[in-house]
């Protein structure tokens, strides 16, 4: 079918997941590195995650009603990190009401190593 | 006796706020009065703007997958209906993703809608 926009990258044979990690729902590759949300795991440890919701391997889509069993992606964890600073500030006029706070969000960078079936 | 004023204090407090202005247009950058207003808008807006973005994107992915259902004969309303009636879990930003750069694999979740 056409593309509703040519995407700017097409690649051959690649194979993709979408998987939940950690309530995001992500679009992962092996070998690639994705930022998640902050996870309860040691730097440089696995990680494994089981809810598969789409299975693409080159062209043959496996779709899970959510998750597809037995689908795995394993992860490695490289570091967890805090974003860059976000100011979080408010205020009312006239009314004296004034919060300034500053938030870093934690993340946690992992590389996908496999993905299976 | 002698008048005291507290220039210096005063003076830092406005610079530490002041480095927040720096590239602004006019004198925005430099004036205290100005500035600070400036700095204090931009801060807001920030916040609020970091909330609107979350609904500025939902619309957009919105937009995309009804244009990719329509190219299958649905518009939004239904597709998603059928979407979750057929019990997939997917959320929106993928579902445009999928769209645009990975036809193959909306396609699939049409005929999964369609059955």
């Amino acid at each position: 079918m056409s593309y509703l926009c040519t995407p700017f990258w097409k690649k051959e044979d690649i194979m993709f997941a979408i998987v939940d990690i950690a309530g995001k729902q992500i679009k992962v590759e092996k070998d690639q590195q994705v930022f998640t949300p902050r996870l309860d795991a040691k730097e440089g440890s696995k990680v494994e995650f089981d809810s598969v919701m789409l299975l693409d391997d080159d062209g043959k889509v496996t779709l899970g009603t959510p998750v597809i069993k037995k689908a795995k992606v394993s992860a490695k964890v490289i570091e967890h990190g805090k974003g860059d600073k976000v100011i979080v500030f408010k205020k009312k006029r006239r009314k004296g009401y004034r919060v300034k706070n500053g938030h870093r969000q934690s993340f946690t960078k992992i590389v996908i190593e496999s993905i299976s079936k | 006796m002698p008048r005291s004023v507290n220039a210096v204090a005063s003076r830092t407090r406005r610079k530490k706020m002041m480095k927040n202005a720096k590239g602004y247009f006019g004198r925005r950058k430099n004036v205290w009065t100005v500035s600070k207003n400036a700095i204090e808008k931009g801060w807001t807006y920030a916040y609020r703007d970091r909330k609107a973005k979350k609904r500025e994107f939902r619309k957009l992915w919105i937009q995309r997958i009804n244009a990719a259902a329509r190219q299958h004969g649905m518009n939004y309303s239904t597709f998603m209906n059928g979407v979750k009636s057929a019990n997939i879990d997917l959320d929106r930003k993928v579902l445009a993703d999928l769209a645009m750069n990975h036809p193959e694999a909306f396609e699939a979740i049409v005929k999964q809608v369609k059955k």
